[in-house]
């Protein structure tokens, strides 16, 4: 009975192992016969698209915003961000007014809907008009140009003016941004305005693909828009496969359901390496940088408060072992609360090189000793130790970074204890008395303009972005000058003074830059770029094979 | 015995109160829960979000009142087949779990009919055939069986036969045959593991029995009837085991449901709970206590006909 | 009686099992070559070698040491956990059906609500309430799976109140309380040996799935079902860091189950009916 029980384990064992080592032969991609050329493509998407398509997407009509990703290849708008400028969306040109409350717009003429509609002034402003109302009560949390518009005047076809009720500097950035801002033809909403059931089925954009109408909420297939002019992508259709969980979208890759997986939230760094190693599939990092992470002190609370601690931190974490480390090369070390390649935010901030030494000399110098030996410093009574809040994913990364960290504040003397919550206990703790907090910003849409307006502590928004501004004299009435400013070069300065303010006392650590990732089946896909937003899917910079 | 209507108005009275006590339970854990939900759902959509937006989101989730008057309106939504709206869909909640309920109750009726299948017939060959090859071999892998977290034995039934090999495919759209049975095999394993070897043992039992023994004195040890008695005899509390399972089963739908991309009740209460979505929570724990009250008042009634003397000492419930 | 299970192969090899399990539990800190929370950036994924028998994980950290604490951690929750459930649900069970009428009505309905309700609701509220930590998961445990065992002690004792000895033993004038502690319990005491000692494995599996969950123990905490959350991150680069864990959760789940089972075989011996 032993030697049964015994050689049952042995057998499983063998299988187990003869398992995981079968994955790692390098799966070979599905090909196409030789000679076919691709015309559509399959993606993913963690939700089905059930709350419409209509550009603006409120908690009032869904809380899952991952298709959105796709938005911009059925909707444009007005200008489109690249690489860290505003370039010519649907707006050829465009000119601001001196005292910064006017903007004129000309249009590029000779743009239809994909219902026929020609794209004009009347058009633009039968669709911006309703923007307002149709964010409802979360108007002011989309971007703050929505609750800055006074009028839209049509001057002729292809021009317009759009007049703002007080200068802002963001009014470029926010007219960028596919939600609210996309244009929709206005043909289709409903007399008063709202989307209506038209768009629960249908997209009605300027863009070159739109909603073919016949999804089954597993599948949702797009086509060509018949009415889009200007250069023609390679691909005829594109599918997107609701595929909730990441583990089930990369084995979708593998067996060829599924082309390409864009986007951190859907894709691991081990998928990623996965795939890179896979013949047949391709990896990418974005270009751009789309996101930071990093650790956030909160100034009210000791020992936290001792700029000291502070500085001493600062120079206590090694980023560059790591990004090298932990997130495998794929992210770089952060100097700056914001990458360089952010609007206004190209500016040399004295940053805290990695040396423990001279951390530790710090602590010393400021009284922090330990008395008691037991490896974390002391002065006057208070333990040099706080919690750091996290949130927990389906992936660990985040929580080996927290460790890691606490890691390497312990060789300091210091102890910051990891907490882990999931996504709502997070935001139940940021609100309460916490010590650090280990976050990351707002992503490149929304970066840096909103996490700017929210250092505001007025608005009640974020409390992590509050810090920014505690201990500077009046911070509040400088970010609400930042907002209503037309000078450009004020504007600059307060970037400056704010990011070197950060820097200088030690409020954020900025820690690393994440970019992107994409994978994709590489014999079907011959080049993938990203959109100038990285997150998103944007079919047309795909060439097909 | 009591008339059966009585009988069956009794049992209707228990259930009632059964599921209003899971109810009760299902809001009391709510109330518990440190976390302002309103807040905490607001924040998870949205940027920047003022105090006010909050508030307006408070009152729109009832969640202003205090919890035994939020109670009441629940009640009575009930009684109207209105559960509310989703805070996570914007949908109505019965057309949510309505949608998805016929998948989830598909994939454990399935999983249900393996696990039947495939440990009865395993206990009974077991039984039969004690302390044989096969016996053994059979102990063996139910032990592999149910020691295997579930969560994992999904994507690794993924990896085999939809990646390594081409027979299914890592999404499959509907809920036909093909769609469900990976994952109704994943449901099934540790499950039918374990009810295979309580089967065994309760069948072993059953043939440790007078009447048995006296067949096998009088050679009759392999013969049908005998066989059929045994069954009948052990069948009350197979059924009941497996039925129970069932509701167990229902529950733990939600993991693999994510995994295989099926749109069921299970992961529908997971993201329910993980979003604090706390009506369709409250919506879904009474929809799978009332099938789980409802499958086992069946095994019940089933019992109560196929075997009319029940195990003594057990009050008529 | 337990003579006669340790000489059965089954029980044998179930308690082996068992025993390397309680072993590496209590021995932990004097078995363990390392720290198993000591973070290593630059050892990550080492292969084994004399200073890491089985090499290192992602934080560099020494696989064989978490391992071993693991057992400790999983141990530590199971065992107290498993104490209270079998000495609440043979109390209560046996209570209730002694008492009889309304009382054990009563007792089934509260039963069947618990039974009725799917434990990951109960484990999340919780842990969300009462926050993250050993004693938090280990009452979730208890909450979601005290009922099933309490039920079933019901059905026992009510079984054995229908026999004879007991209504003896009433005619003779034992106390309620007496007659619980002195007859009926030690009747049914074999067989709640035999249900609680596969109950271990199940604990274990659940405080693994919480682990995967995510509403297991604080970050870093050596721990079989939060390894195998870890592991499942790095999948496809190191594979084998998933069958560590999960072969450790497999042998300590198959030696009780193996044990229990035996000793259920010893328990309900031929002739003696159910």
């Amino acid at each position: 009975m032993k030697r049964r029980f015994l050689s049952i384990t042995l057998g499983t064992l063998m299988l187990l192992s003869l398992l995981t080592a079968c994955k790692n032969s390098g799966d070979d991609a599905p090909t196409d016969e030789p000679g076919t050329s691709v015309t559509e493509l399959t993606f993913s998407e963690s939700w089905d698209f059930s709350s419409g398509f209509y550009p603006v997407l409120t908690p009032e009509n869904s809380t899952n915003t991952g298709p959105m990703s796709y938005a911009s290849n059925f909707y444009e708008t007005l200008v489109n961000y690249e690489n860290g400028n505003f370039v010519p969306g649907l707006a050829e040109s465009w000119e601001v007014s001196d005292d910064g409350t006017v903007y004129t717009f000309k249009l590029l003429e000779g743009v239809k809907f994909s219902d026929g509609e020609d794209f004009n002034a009347a058009a633009l402003k039968k669709s911006m008009d309703v923007v307002p109302q149709n964010l409802g009560v979360y108007n002011g949390s989309y971007g703050v140009l929505s609750t800055l518009i006074s009028e839209i005047v049509i001057v002729d076809d292809y021009t317009v003016e759009l007049r703002i009720t007080q200068p802002y500097y963001g009014v470029l950035k926010d007219l960028a941004v596919i939600n609210p801002m996309g244009i929709v033809s206005p043909a289709m909403l409903e007399a008063d305005g709202s989307p209506g059931e038209a768009f629960k089925t249908g997209t009605y954009g300027t863009g070159p693909y739109m909603y073919a109408g016949d999804g089954d909420g597993t599948t949702y297939a797009f086509v060509r828009n018949p009415y889009y002019s200007r250069e023609q992508p390679d691909l005829d259709k594109f599918y997107v496969k609701v595929i909730p969980d990441n583990s089930a979208k990369l084995l979708a890759l593998k067996s060829g359901e599924i082309d390409a997986i864009v986007n951190s939230d859907s894709l691991s760094y081990d998928g990623y390496f996965e795939m890179q190693s896979a013949s047949g599939f391709e990896a990418a990092l974005s270009p751009q940088e789309s996101n930071t992470r990093f650790l956030v002190f909160n100034l009210n609370h000791t020992p936290f408060d001792d700029i000291s601690v502070r500085a001493a931190l600062a120079r206590a974490i090694d980023k560059s072992a790591i990004c090298d480390g932990l997130l495998s090369g794929l992210e770089d070390p952060a100097d700056s609360l914001f990458p360089k390649s952010y609007p206004y935010c190209d500016i040399d901030v004295n940053v805290p090189t990695y040396d423990p030494d001279e951390a530790k000399t710090i602590l010393e110098n400021a009284g922090w000793t330990d008395t008691d030996d037991d490896g974390i410093r002391e002065k006057d009574g208070v333990r040099l130790s706080g919690s750091m809040i996290y949130m927990t994913g389906s992936d660990t990364i985040v929580s080996d970074l927290a460790l890691t960290i606490a890691a390497q504040a312990k060789e300091i003397g210091a102890e910051l204890i990891p907490e882990g919550y999931d996504m709502m206990g997070l935001y139940g703790a940021m609100y309460g008395d916490f010590a650090v907090g280990l976050y990351h910003a707002y992503t490149l849409q929304y970066d840096p303009y909103t996490l700017m307006t929210n250092m505001n502590s007025e608005l009640g928004a974020d409390p992590f972005a509050c810090q920014a501004t505690a201990g500077i004299d009046e911070g509040n009435a400088i970010i609400k000058r930042l907002n209503s400013t037309p000078d450009e070069t004020e504007v600059q300065d307060i970037y400056t003074q704010i990011l070197n303010n950060i820097t200088d006392n030690s409020i954020f650590i900025p820690i690393s830059y994440i970019r992107e990732i994409a994978v994709w089946n590489s014999d079907k896909i011959a080049e993938f770029s990203f959109a100038g937003y990285p997150t998103a899917t944007n079919v047309a910079r795909i060439t097909t094979r | 015995m009591p008339s059966l209507p009585r009988k069956l108005v009794k049992r209707a009275a228990m259930l009632l109160i059964v599921l209003t006590g899971v109810s009760l339970l299902s809001f009391a854990l709510s109330a518990i829960s440190p976390i302002d939900a309103a807040e905490a759902f607001a924040r998870r959509s949205l940027i920047s979000v003022s105090p006010e937006q909050i508030d307006l989101l408070r009152v729109e989730m009832g969640l202003d009142k205090p919890i035994y008057i939020q109670y009441l309106k629940w009640l009575g939504g009930l009684l109207r087949g209105d559960f509310g709206v989703s805070l996570i869909t914007r949908a109505p909640i019965a057309d949510d779990i309505f949608a998805r309920i016929s998948l989830t109750l598909k994939l454990s009726g399935l999983s249900l009919l393996i696990v039947a299948v495939t440990s009865v017939s395993g206990a009974v060959i077991c039984a039969a055939r004690k302390n044989s090859p096969f016996d053994h071999a059979i102990r063996g892998i139910t032990v592999f069986g149910l020691s295997v977290p579930n969560f994992w034995l999904g994507f690794v039934l993924l990896l085999i036969f939809a990646v390594k090999l081409p027979i299914f495919n890592v999404i499959e759209s509907g809920s036909s045959l093909k769609a469900l049975i990976l994952p109704a095999v994943a449901l099934a394993i540790p499950s039918g593991s374990s009810m295979t070897r309580i089967f065994r043992a309760t069948i072993l039992s059953e043939m440790n029995k007078d009447y048995v023994i006296y067949a096998r004195a009088r050679g009759l040890s392999a013969h049908r009837t005998l066989w059929m008695h045994i069954l009948k005899n052990s069948f009350p509390s197979i059924l009941t085991m497996l039925c129970q399972n069932f509701g167990y089963m229902i529950s733990s739908c939600a993991v693999l449901e994510k995994i295989f991309s099926l749109k069921g009740l299970g992961g529908y209460l997971a993201d329910a709970i993980i979003g604090r979505d706390l009506a369709a929570v409250n919506a879904c724990v009474f929809i799978v206590a009332l099938i789980f009250v409802a499958v086992n008042t069946l095994s019940d009634i089933v019992n109560a006909r196929i075997a009319p003397r029940m195990a003594g000492g057990v009050p008529n419930v | 009686m337990f003579r006669k299970t340790l000489k059965n192969p089954q029980a044998a090899a179930g308690l082996t099992l068992i025993a390397i399990f309680v072993f590496a539990a209590l021995f932990a800190p004097s078995l363990a070559p390392n720290d198993p929370g000591e973070i290593n950036a630059a050892a990550k994924y080492l292969p084994p070698d004399g200073t890491f028998p089985l090499g290192t994980d992602q934080l560099g950290r020494c696989v064989f040491s978490r391992l071993l604490y693991g057992a400790r951690n999983s141990a530590a929750i199971a065992f107290p956990t498993l104490l209270i459930i079998g000495l609440c649900g043979t109390i209560l069970g046996s209570a209730a059906a002694y008492a009889g009428g309304v009382l054990e009505r009563v007792f089934i309905v509260i039963c069947d609500i618990f039974m009725a309700f799917p434990s990951l609701v109960i484990a999340i509220s919780l842990v969300g309430a009462l926050g993250y930590g050993m004693a938090n998961i280990a009452a979730a445990v208890f909450f979601s799976s005290w009922v099933w065992f309490a039920k079933v002690v019901r059905t026992w004792a009510a079984i054995e109140i229908g026999k004879d000895y007991v209504t003896a033993a009433k005619i003779a004038g034992c106390s309620g309380a007496a007659a619980l502690f002195r007859h009926i319990i030690p009747n049914i005491l074999p067989r709640c040996l035999v249900y609680l000692s596969t109950g271990v494995a199940s604990i274990i599996l659940m405080v693994s799935s919480f682990s995967y969950l995510g509403l297991g123990f604080s970050a870093g905490t050596p721990e079989w079902g939060a390894m195998l959350n870890e592991a499942q991150s790095n999948f496809y680069a190191h594979p084998e860091l998933l069958m560590y864990p999960g072969v450790c959760i497999l042998a300590a789940v198959m030696g009780f189950n193996l044990f229990g089972e035996a000793l259920r075989d010893v328990v309900t011996p031929e002739g003696a009916g159910q």
